[in-house]
């Protein structure tokens, strides 16, 4: 216990130092919200990676890795060429040339300006706002159940102690606190990332073995996954089965495009000098974000042939079928105890690492998009997002009492999937093409946004079911059961809401933009000066 | 292959390994290209805020 407490020290220590740096260099609202638009390449590409890769998809998807195998390693080939190299070479290039000649501060306001609109500064303010701290809540809720599980500290002393550590130098220190602590944080969780591999492949006697023996192990898949279509963890599902359409559909669709349109990400391009800084972050992004899903997914499917040849059992019934403590048990049972505690406070890292993003983010959108542009508030700006900031760490901690177990790897599809449907067509082409106008943006961004949730309430079983509006009004948790058993219309409560809803975004983005003005070309030509 | 019963799935693994081999060898060969415009953005920005920020 004694050597916990040590390196929790140490750690909090290095972690407040940084903030304290980082509030001490904030002096103007381009500090606080870009982090002076002068960072160092190599904590941005640990910032964006750690900021991307937090307990949700380590611990949470980790666990859905435990149950539904590698299929999962899908994710990390999305995360890696999505996530990392087309983000930064074809969006974060654009983003940060467009964001400096139009002096954004924000992605909803590089929204905003590129469409000369403070209606799609706002709204994509709202969205961000109301919707991250749901986001935010599943990172907070898994670092707690890790907390209760590996020291065995109640719930609710875990949410309030993380909050309070997290608002003291997010508050303070903005986007450059939050990113000199990311950027140390990350790297402890690189390390012990690959430590967990090494050790793993080490147990089953080599990459190979490791695999062949996770293959025999299929006919000890629970028959609920095998009638979902399960074929086994190194089979994968049948294709078109309702398990297959909610691995592929919700965790790599959603999860693995999704990230394209995620703001807490898209405003780390704005935070460098130029593309060297850019073309640097993917180097160091690519092998990052290999050593954290990647090693995280083939983990959790491994557990299932450690966890079987120690007690018997495969890793979601090691679990008592909670998914979120699969990773968990694993590294307190499995794992040598230094380990544990190393571990521990990687996951620590990894949780507090997103969530000041998360809260940034949120209460930059609050502060500066809604409050400052879209009502045209007044005030100091710092102070502005300051509050916001605050609001934004509030209302996680509200979420994150609330919000029932099981809900780390659907909270995160939620999110991710919600941004893409509303931001990524009007983002992507506002980068683009120079015939996306105002009106298509809004009707974009708007429709995206009502479609992605209209599915999420009415179809897609996992949430309607959940939020009960479905039920109440027409007696059944999905529309979608309305339809003939395994017709195509019943399979679209397996659907992720982006199968609909980014196509729909998108068709709306080139129709409207098609029918409508363009804009001014004195102002495209100014957006398109650099690119 | 390399253990994994499902074709598509093992080539799932060896894509990860060279979808980061790929960033590495991007990242090494694009090392110093500070891209087009970086002296002018470099004066824009240091002109400093337009934007309401002070």
């Amino acid at each position: 216990m004694a050597i916990k407490i040590i390196l929790a020290a140490v750690y909090l220590v290095v972690v407040f130092w940084l903030g304290y740096r980082g509030w001490r260099e904030t002096r103007q609202a381009t500090d606080y919200m870009l982090a002076g638009r002068r960072m160092n390449p190599f904590v941005m590409a640990m910032s964006y990676g750690a900021t991307f890769i937090s307990t949700s998809a380590i611990i949470g998807f980790g666990g859905a890795a435990a149950m539904f195998g590698l299929p999962l390693l899908w994710l990390t080939f999305l995360n890696i060429m999505v996530g990392i190299f087309i983000a930064m070479v074809f969006f974060g290039k654009r983003t940060r040339r467009m964001g400096v000649t139009l002096d954004a501060h924000t992605f909803p306001e590089l929204l905003g300006l590129r469409y000369k609109s403070p209606f799609v500064q706002g709204f994509a303010g709202v969205v961000v706002f109301l919707f991250i701290p749901v986001y935010a809540a599943a990172v907070l809720i898994g670092i707690s159940r890790m907390l209760e599980v590996g020291l065995g500290i109640n719930y609710t002393a875990s949410l309030l102690i993380f909050t309070g550590i997290l608002a003291l130098y997010v508050i303070t220190g903005g986007l450059k606190a939050v990113m000199y602590t990311d950027a140390f944080q990350g790297s402890l969780m690189f390390v012990m990332m690959l430590i967990l591999i090494v050790f793993v492949y080490s147990k089953l006697g080599g990459v190979v073995e490791a695999h062949q023996a996770l293959t025999d192990l299929a006919p000890k898949l629970p028959e609920s996954l095998k009638a979902g279509g399960m074929l086994g963890w190194t089979q994968g599902a049948q294709a078109g089965s309702p398990l297959w359409l909610v691995i592929y559909t919700t965790i790599i669709y959603g999860v693995g495009i999704g990230v394209l349109a995620q703001p807490q990400l898209a405003v780390r391009f704005m935070t460098v000098k130029s593309d060297r800084e850019l073309n640097r972050g993917v180097l160091f992004g690519g092998i990052f974000i290999l050593a954290m899903t990647g090693v995280a997914f083939m983990v959790g499917a491994l557990s299932n042939v450690i966890f079987f040849k120690q007690a018997g059992k495969i890793a979601v019934d090691m679990a008592g079928g909670n998914i979120d403590k699969i990773i968990p048990i694993f590294v307190s049972e499995v794992m040598p105890g230094w380990f544990g505690v190393l571990f521990l406070l990687a996951m620590v890292a990894a949780a507090m690492s997103t969530l000041s993003s998360q809260y940034h983010v949120g209460g930059t959108s609050l502060g500066r998009d809604f409050y400052e542009r879209g009502l045209r508030g007044r005030g100091n700006p710092i102070s502005i997002n300051r509050a916001g900031v605050a609001i934004t760490v509030v209302v996680t901690l509200i979420w994150g009492l609330v919000l029932p177990p099981s809900i780390i790897a659907r909270a995160t599809a939620f999110f991710f999937g919600l941004c893409a449907a509303a931001f990524l067509p009007a983002y992507l082409l506002g980068l683009y093409w120079k015939g996306m106008t105002r009106a298509g943006a809004v009707v974009s961004m708007v429709g995206g946004f009502v479609v992605s949730f209209f599915y999420l309430v009415f179809v897609h079983t996992k949430e309607s079911a959940a939020i009960g509006l479905c039920k109440a009004m027409y007696g059944v948790d999905s529309l979608a059961m309305l339809a003939a058993k395994g017709s195509t219309g019943w399979l679209l409560q397996f659907t992720d809401p982006n199968i609909i809803a980014l196509p729909v975004s998108f068709i709306l983005a080139v129709l409207v933009s098609l029918a409508t003005p363009k804009m001014e070309a004195k102002h495209i030509e100014q957006c398109w000066r650099h690119l | 292959m390399l253990g994994i019963a499902s074709t598509e799935l093992a080539w799932a693994f060896i894509l990860c390994i060279l979808a980061s081999v790929l960033c590495v060898v991007y990242g090494i060969v694009k090392w110093n290209d500070t891209g087009a415009f970086s002296e002018e953005l470099r004066d824009i920005d240091e002109s400093g805020p337009k934007n309401g920020c002070t």
